[in-house]
């Protein structure tokens, strides 16, 4: 590589290729690691071909959300979920459904009550580490209205837990 | 960080296993070097391969829906798949129902009778930019709609407002305003200073209403403040008081599972605001199930999942409320509708899991005019 843009898509590449994966591991679980690594392939096809308009004060997020929409894609193609299934196969190093269920029912539960947006916001900050200024670039709203919308979220997933465990 | 935030981490499924791409320079080199069209042929068959479940937003309720008998004068409802709910969507969400075998029992307060509800088509706006635009200009907000991909618009002014528009399934909006720009290093749920009376908010949100033109009605308000207290970028300590009308959407006296909301901050001015957008067409009652039998349908659903273990469940999922509200589907011809639904409480006992209270949700459309699975799905007690 030698231009300027493909040296700063290599470094876009070396240093958020991981986050962007586990982005995508963690809401297309379980995966190959071929299909894994098939998935960042596209969403760094789409880094590569918006390279001009990736803002350099926020690059994580913006790819973040590339990978959001790679997701959306697939999500919005023909095939069913069997078809999914069948050409799906979790990698021998997956810990298995039991030991997920096992690990934290309340919280599990409490997740899986939230608003699918409610949800996303608040394992972007916990899980893929955001903070409400990535956040605000991700979702393309101020840092402020990140902050509130986070906020929210995790009253609302603290609440749920609460009610959760109380049982 | 807190007890919860260590447990939520400790659910990370990409936690404690690094990444390492199989070869990231063969990658780079394959992007650059390779045209857009090859390219796309190559996301094709990598989406081919993945497939609709990529994300199994709605695997709870996937149904196929024959012919109708009985009424020959309604149309038949095709379901493509429900459009919101607790459904799974990320791998923390495995189904509870997939490992806990239950006889569902219902109480005697579970009526035998069905509701009178009925179905409604949605309209939506025909063009999202369109509808951005107007939002834009209802808030505020002056720019020209720009498409971020896959459904999304945005309207940002040069202040920094900015009008979101998410034309994926039921339409939502959202607005912030040009508020400062903080990262809340602590947040509570409580202000120190004046804020604007309920009545004055609640006034607001009905003029918003009028203006923006959806023919939905609202629940009454739950308010709620926070304050927020941060470091701006240079240093200086920022505290934000806001206060929040949030209000369910409802149609026709019927509560849906759509929400709506706009924040304040102590000079009313509007921090932020979000809703759905769609008109409400006329109402065509599809003939319901009582919850009675609902419950039996979540009895057989449960039935055909563990049709292969032999022995009787242990669990015992006792159902002592039922509740009708309505749900957004996306039928197979590409329309939107609202249809009746069933969120069943009570409590399960007997579980290796332990007892634990949960809600469980049927569609609430009589069955002769559905084929295949049951729209079933479980969630937690609230």
């Amino acid at each position: 590589m030698g231009s300027t843009e493909e040296d700063r898509f290599a470094r876009l590449v070396r240093e958020h290729s991981t986050a962007v994966a586990n982005y995508l591991r963690r809401r297309l679980y379980p995966l190959t690691p071929a299909d894994l690594d098939d998935l960042v392939e596209e969403t760094m096809v789409i880094v590569w071909r918006r390279l001009d308009r990736v803002p350099v004060d926020a690059e994580l997020p913006w790819m973040l959300g590339v990978a959001r929409n790679v997701l959306r894609n697939a999500r919005r193609s023909k095939n069913r979920r069997s078809a999914f299934e069948a050409t799906l196969h979790a990698s021998s190093s997956d810990p298995s459904a039991e030991e997920f269920v096992i690990a934290d029912v309340s919280i599990r539960e409490a997740l899986g009550s939230l608003s699918d947006d409610d949800r996303e916001i608040l394992l972007l900050n916990a899980w893929d580490g955001l903070d409400t200024h990535a956040l605000g670039a991700y979702f393309v709203v101020s840092t402020n209205a990140a902050a509130v919308r986070l906020s929210r979220a995790q009253a609302r997933f603290r609440e749920l837990l609460s009610a959760a465990e109380v049982h | 960080m807190s007890d919860v935030e260590n447990r939520l981490a400790a659910l990370d499924p990409a936690a404690n296993q690094p990444y390492e791409h199989a070869d990231l320079d063969a990658m780079m080199t394959r992007i650059v070097a390779t045209p857009a069209r090859a390219q796309s042929a190559r996301w094709q068959r990598l989406q081919a391969r993945l497939a609709g479940g990529a994300i199994a937003a709605t695997l709870a309720t996937a149904l196929t829906l024959v012919a109708t008998q009985g009424a020959p004068s309604l149309p038949a409802l095709a379901i493509q798949r429900a459009l919101t709910g607790p459904s799974a969507s990320f791998a923390t969400q495995l189904p509870m129902n997939a490992y806990e075998d239950l006889h569902f029992v219902a109480g005697s307060s579970i009526s035998a009778h069905a509701p009178a509800t009925a179905s409604y088509k949605l309209s939506l706006p025909v063009s999202a930019k369109a509808e951005s635009a107007r939002l834009a200009r209802l808030f505020g907000v002056s720019g020209t709609p720009v498409e971020r991909g896959d459904g999304n618009w945005m309207v940002m002014s040069t202040s920094g407002a900015v009008l979101n528009y998410d034309d994926v399934g039921v339409p939502q909006w959202y607005y912030s305003s040009t508020s400062p720009k903080v990262a809340p290093a602590e947040e509570s749920g409580s202000v120190s200073v004046a804020m604007p009376t309920h009545a004055t908010v609640e006034s607001d949100v009905q003029h918003y209403m009028s203006e923006l033109g959806y023919n939905y009605t609202l629940s009454s308000p739950s308010f709620s403040t926070a304050t927020t207290s941060t470091t701006t970028p240079g240093g200086a300590p920022l505290t934000v008081y806001s206060e929040t009308a949030s209000y369910s959407v409802i149609v026709h006296g019927t509560a849906t599972n759509q929400s709506l909301s706009f924040t304040v901050d102590p000079t009313n001015t509007l921090l932020y605001a979000e809703g759905p957008a769609f008109h409400v067409g006329s109402g065509v009652k599809y003939p319901l199930q009582s919850p009675l039998a609902g419950v039996a349908a979540l009895r057989s659903a449960e039935r055909r999942s563990f049709r292969a273990t032999k022995e009787p469940p242990r669990a015992k999922a006792a159902v002592t409320s039922a509740r009708v509200s309505l749900a957004p589907y996306q039928l197979k011809n590409g329309t939107l509708w609202l249809l009746p639904l069933y969120t069943f409480s009570g409590s399960i006992t007997g579980a290796t899991s332990g007892n634990a209270a949960r809600t469980w949700s049927e569609l609430a459309v009589e069955p002769n005019y559905v084929a295949g699975s049951s729209a079933t799905s479980e969630g937690v007690s609230n």
